[in-house]
């Protein structure tokens, strides 16, 4: 371990090798266990070039994805923004896994070095090991062996069953991947928590592909074999009639026409979607925390003695261009900055818990004057950005931000400010907010309706309008011709509004 | 802790996605192509190709709010001087401001673009080509090998091991000896493999130009650029030729690559004395049984009325070759003058040959030199 006041590196702009890499890790690591009590996962760190990091971004960073032409697009669009300067790359990249793989460029200064590492093997890996979305909707231990099982099961298909066909599939799948998620029954039993052994984990890996397969799939009672299609089990046989909101379950577990290696894809599609699907719920507070994590362990670094000054002026100099927040008439808007707004509300509510004003103690008396680790920890736990903002987004912070609500009424010529900084509307900013990180309402709302099985098996779906903003039409059209093609009889989407009235079919 | 250096693992990890979505792209790479070979030369062809996608035949669509309609809310950051109660004008500046959140459907239809490599450029050009009926076989020059089952032996690796054959010769041991031994060591066969020289095909390539005065500079342009993406596609696909070029006026002259595309002399037109002396390259250095022999020739299709060998010559060769490919090179005006004195032309001497062997085509324009081609040597399927 570093002894205290040990100095890593000299300079600001000096270059690593992997010794002195692995020296900074222990500080950092020393850092995030003992003196902030974080809990987070092993780390491993990987070193990779910048192409290697456009790969990276192609496949969401996940290695051995499987493989299909939309993961090239994004490569050749990434590759373009990166060569043309239209776009720079990320110092680090990681994955929601156990270990957790840090993926750091290889041309990052020994000081970002150590910044990525406290912002991803601690902040990061901590927000995956932590938060219950991802401790009861994902299962770190296993994904990269799913995935790969995933990968080979995918490629055995195209060989038995054509290129084309599995390419048309996976096509429709992925339109229907934001649909494909369970939003309120947990897919995983939590058993993970319930201290599965080590050495089980360790198993052979096509063992716990079909545990994945047993536990996260809804209906096959036997033990998938991976590659006969004899064992999946029983398939299809139930009709339900009742809501669905899962439309990619729905249409693997009834469709009249898919055969069962493609009901195995939609699958995967799923699964996949399932194990995104609560990063895209925390990316505020995911990257609040990570920014919260980096900049205390490197004040930490630098106050120990491990870091420069110059070192630490170029860490603030990074950081502060990370939180960088500019207003909404600015050239350079784009939206609210997560890490900027994220990091703000962590350090307020350490600030509110270390040394709380009259406001604070009105405002959120449980956790003023409490010791902020643990109180950081209970929020990283057990919040989402929606119930986040909802929650903590202080007086303050809408005042720092200069927050305020615009109404939108696409049958006026203007927009009307609703609410601002007055006291009266901290409910209301927050609602707005909040409803602005409800992923519920940043994907349309379908549901199946169930299917004329008496009938021509026409497929019933249905969006629910609210506020009276439909669906654009053409981007409806074309997803409905994919449901069509995994359907295969008739499908039929209507609109509701928010009591069930039909409002027009579509 | 681990901490591993993947750069070693190189960069080509989505070779194979992007390989993907070209393919995806053909028919529209392969449009593009096609235009811009009748654009630009050759030249371009060896080189780097940038080709623009239109956004839309790539969209991978997903249910999305129709932003134009409805009600909403949006909370904005950096307010200075706004109350309550203000409006705001829904110009479209303020709608990008306002409405930045669509950011995940963003992509959509944007023109796409991406540069093809030479060698995937090449791929897309010929893919769907080859030398028809490449069928002789040769032991000549041979250098790969295939293993072949070859009975059994009593030695071998454990790998190949043949089971049943071993038990078998255990129990007819035990039968014959009355030995309680299960498994001895006399027992145990392996699958005996033998190594078995590959046949190659090979080819012979002649490439043919007619390069009298009465083929114009355009006419050499054109037959010049035949050759060129010939021979592009004869080295992408193929790496057991040898091509062999010839010139023609009223006498020819076997030339080197160089001297075929860059050489300047010129004279009269006797084709047969080309065809001729192909036939005497085979007959004296050429192996007939084994070797897959082609010709392709490109003239303006003039030639000496005296010529009176010209068919003669042709019948001979096509019986020893597997296909010969024809192109003349068409300057509409010098046509039109032919056509006012009846001059007879070299296609229309080929057409009366009227062998299967025997395939022609026009060329008038840049444009037309990779469809001709491709026509040519389009894959039987």
């Amino acid at each position: 371990m570093t002894n205290k006041g040990e100095l890593l590196f000299e300079e600001s702009d000096s270059d690593w090798d992997f010794p002195l890499l692995e020296k900074i890790w222990e500080t950092v690591d020393d850092i995030g266990k003992n003196t902030l009590g974080f809990d987070y996962y092993d780390a491993q760190i990987e070193i990779i070039s910048s192409e290697q990091m456009i790969d990276n971004y192609s496949t969401h960073a996940l290695p051995q994805m499987y493989n299909h032409w939309s993961f090239g697009k994004s490569f050749v669009q990434n590759d373009n923004a990166y060569k043309t300067g239209q776009q720079g790359l990320a110092y680090e990249v990681v994955i929601n896994t156990n270990p957790s793989i840090a993926y750091l460029m290889e041309n990052n200064t020994a000081t970002m070095q150590a910044l990525v590492l406290a912002h991803a093997s601690v902040g990061h890996s901590g927000f995956f090991k932590t938060n219950y979305l991802f401790t009861g909707w994902t299962d770190a231990d296993s994904i990269l062996g799913y995935l790969s099982f995933a990968k080979s099961y995918i490629s055995q298909c195209e060989e038995k069953h054509g290129k084309l066909r599995v390419e048309c599939l996976l096509d429709a799948a992925h339109a229907l991947q934001l649909h494909g998620v369970d939003k309120y029954k947990k897919p995983l039993a939590s058993k993970k928590k319930s201290g599965r052994q080590k050495h089980e984990r360790e198993k052979h890996e096509e063992e716990s592909f079909a545990d994945i397969w047993r536990t996260a799939s809804p209906m096959p009672k036997s033990k998938p074999s991976i590659f006969g299609e004899e064992d999946w089990g029983d398939w299809g046989a139930e009709q339900a009639s009742e809501k669905e909101e899962n439309l990619l379950l729905y249409i693997e577990t009834h469709s009249p026409s898919l055969e069962q290696w493609e009901r195995n894809i939609l699958g995967i599609v799923r699964k996949i979607a399932q194990y995104f699907y609560p990063q895209r719920q925390t990316s505020l507070m995911n990257e609040g925390f990570a920014c919260m994590s980096h900049h205390t362990i490197m004040t930490e670094m630098f106050d120990r003695g491990n870091i420069s000054a110059g070192s630490y002026l170029e860490f603030l100099t990074s950081h502060s261009g990370v939180v960088y927040q500019p207003g909404y008439d600015s050239k350079h808007y784009s939206g609210i900055n997560i890490y900027a707004l994220g990091y703000a509300m962590m350090r307020d509510i350490r600030r509110m818990c270390t040394s709380p004003d009259k406001e604070d103690k009105a405002w959120f008396p449980e956790i003023c004057n409490t010791d902020w680790r643990e109180t950081i920890q209970h929020v990283v736990a057990n919040y989402r950005d929606e119930s986040f903002v909802s929650q903590f987004l202080s007086p303050k912070i809408i005042r720092d931000f200069g927050l305020f609500t615009l109404d939108i009424d696409n049958d006026l010529s203007y927009h009307l400010v609703s609410a601002t900084h007055d006291d009266d509307d901290v409910h209301s900013i927050r609602a707005s907010l909040s409803g602005q990180y409800d992923l519920s309402k940043r994907v349309p709302q379908i549901e199946v309706r169930g299917a004329d099985w008496e009938g021509d098996r026409t497929l019933h779906i249905v969006h629910t309008v609210r506020d009276g903003v439909t669906l654009d039409y053409k981007s409806a059209r074309n997803v409905v011709h994919h449901i069509y093609s995994l359907w295969g009889f008739p499908v039929n989407l209507e609109y509701r509004d928010e009591n069930g009235i039909r409002v027009e079919s579509v | 802790m681990a901490i591993i250096d993947r750069r070693k693992n190189g960069k080509n990890k989505s070779a194979d996605n992007r390989k993907r979505l070209i393919d995806r792209l053909k028919p529209i790479i392969k449009k593009k192509i096609d235009e811009s070979l009748g654009e630009g030369g050759i030249k371009d062809a060896t080189e780097n190709k940038k080709i623009k996608i239109p956004g839309k035949t790539l969209s991978e669509p997903s249910f999305e709010f129709d932003r134009k309609k409805g009600k909403g809310q949006r909370v904005l950051v950096g307010n200075k001087d706004k109350n309550k109660g203000d409006r705001i004008d829904n110009g479209k500046d303020e709608e990008g401001g306002a409405g930045t959140q669509g950011s995940d459907s963003g992509e959509g239809e944007d023109d796409f673009e991406f540069v093809l490599s030479k060698a995937e450029f090449l791929e897309m050009l010929f893919s769907d080509m080859e030398l028809p009926s490449f069928v002789k076989e040769s032991m000549k020059d041979t250098i790969q090998y295939k293993l072949q089952r070859s009975g059994y032996a009593k030695e071998g690796t454990p790998p190949r091991l043949a089971l049943v054959k071993t038990l078998k010769q255990a129990l007819a041991r035990r039968i014959a000896t009355g030995s309680e031994r299960f498994l001895d060591d006399v027992d145990l066969r392996y699958k005996h493999y033998v190594r078995k020289p590959k046949p190659i095909r090979s080819a012979v390539i002649f490439m043919m130009m007619d390069v009298s005065g009465s083929m114009g500079e355009y006419e050499k342009l054109l037959a010049k650029k035949f050759f060129l993406l010939f021979y592009l596609f004869l080295e992408k696909e193929y790496k057991t030729v040898e091509i062999i070029f010839i010139r023609h006026t009223q006498v020819a002259k076997e030339v080197d690559e160089n001297e075929f595309f860059y050489g300047r002399a010129t004279g009269g037109t006797v084709v047969s004395s080309g065809l001729n002396l192909i036939n005497k390259i085979i007959e004296d250095r050429i192996d007939e049984n084994t070797s897959n022999i082609y010709v392709a020739q490109a003239s303006d299709g003039d030639n000496f009325e005296s010529d009176g060998e010209c068919v003669e010559s042709l019948t001979s060769l096509l019986a020893k070759v597997q296909y010969f490919a024809y192109v003349q090179t068409e300057d509409l005006r010098r046509r039109q003058t032919k056509m006012k004195y009846d001059l007879k032309d070299l296609w229309d001497t080929y057409e009366k040959v009227g062998d299967k062997k025997l395939n022609k085509g026009r060329l008038y324009a840049p444009a037309d030199v990779y469809p001709v081609l491709r026509g040519l040597f389009k894959k039987e399927t």
